[in-house]
């Protein structure tokens, strides 16, 4: 059976939600557990921690600003960590529908509960230490040292630069072509329905 | 390929540069590769089970907001409970009275 939900939308919003990040640590004392509070050392910043990673926690519920360099305690566990990087701040979606009509005649929020969504995006990638994986398609790769060269050559050697900067930007050029034709977004139907 | 690949590849030519340099470099590079040409794309699809990212994407009774995984740079198509749904434009959003 066909649903219909032409009558709901999404739309990116501001502000973006700074009560969720990830906090990536090292030396963990042992393993955080779930649904305990982390505390702060230095900055007393608290929240509730949702997943543990040796490498990383993802909380909720922040309150304050995490510090790089503090140690995190946990609440119920005791075990620590020190932090080395926080990443916080989340773009938000919103859901509403106009299949409501208020008194005002806004539209309105979706009321319904417990419905997957599938978010289809155009990631960023950034490295956060040389040791980790690079993860834009191989083929596109060898954009990043072109683009290194051209600007470790600029001030040296102009015609190495331009070499690598024509490179670079045959490069681009090709994966901007690649995302349009085929793939990038292809197979985007495969586990979903159009209306 | 990680960044230390990359930095041996440079190191033929440049060997002075140092590994927090390469990763400055390395970091400008992606930023401009990602939104330049739109070649990462992910999908991730809500579960009450799943992670805090695939947590925040299952819909809550009049909740409005839900949070985007972390390295979303732009979405290009929602499917809500596997169907998709239309983005909102600005011309809509006026026209329905939003004011949010």
């Amino acid at each position: 059976m066909s649903e219909d939900y032409s009558n709901i939308y999404w739309e990116i919003v501001r502000p973006i939600d700074f009560s969720i990040g990830r906090l990536l640590i090292t030396n963990p004392s042992g393993t955080l557990a779930a649904g305990e509070t982390i505390t702060g050392s230095t900055s007393g910043a608290t929240a509730t921690l949702v997943t543990y990673n040796a490498a990383y926690l993802d909380v909720e519920s922040i309150v304050g600003s995490f510090m790089v360099g503090e140690t995190v305690t946990g609440g119920t566990s005791l075990k620590t960590a020190t932090v080395t990087k926080v990443k916080v701040g989340r773009k938000q979606i919103a859901l509403v529908t106009t299949d409501v009509t208020d008194d005002d005649g806004c539209i309105a929020t979706i009321s319904a509960a417990d419905v997957n969504l599938t978010i289809y995006y155009i990631a960023k990638d950034r490295l956060d230490s040389l040791g980790q994986t690079i993860l834009i398609p191989e083929q596109y790769q060898m954009a990043i040292y072109y683009y290194i060269m051209t600007h470790l050559y600029s001030n040296v050697d102009a015609k190495q630069s331009f070499v690598f900067d024509r490179r670079y930007a045959d490069s681009i050029k090709e994966a901007r072509r690649d995302a349009l034709s085929d793939g990038v977004f292809g197979g985007q139907t495969l586990t979903s329905h159009e209306i | 390929m990680t960044g230390e690949n990359i930095k041996e590849m440079v190191a033929r030519s440049f060997p002075q540069v140092g590994g927090n340099e390469i990763l400055i470099l390395i970091n400008q590079a992606l930023a401009q590769i990602c939104s330049g040409t739109a070649c990462l794309a992910k999908s991730i699809t809500g579960s009450s089970s799943g992670t805090m990212d695939q947590k925040a994407l299952v819909t809550v009774a009049n909740q409005r907001l839900y949070s985007l995984p972390e390295d979303c740079l732009y979405v290009y198509r929602v499917d809500y409970g596997g169907y998709k749904i239309n983005e909102m434009n600005i011309e809509e959003s006026v026209l329905l009275g939003d004011t949010t």
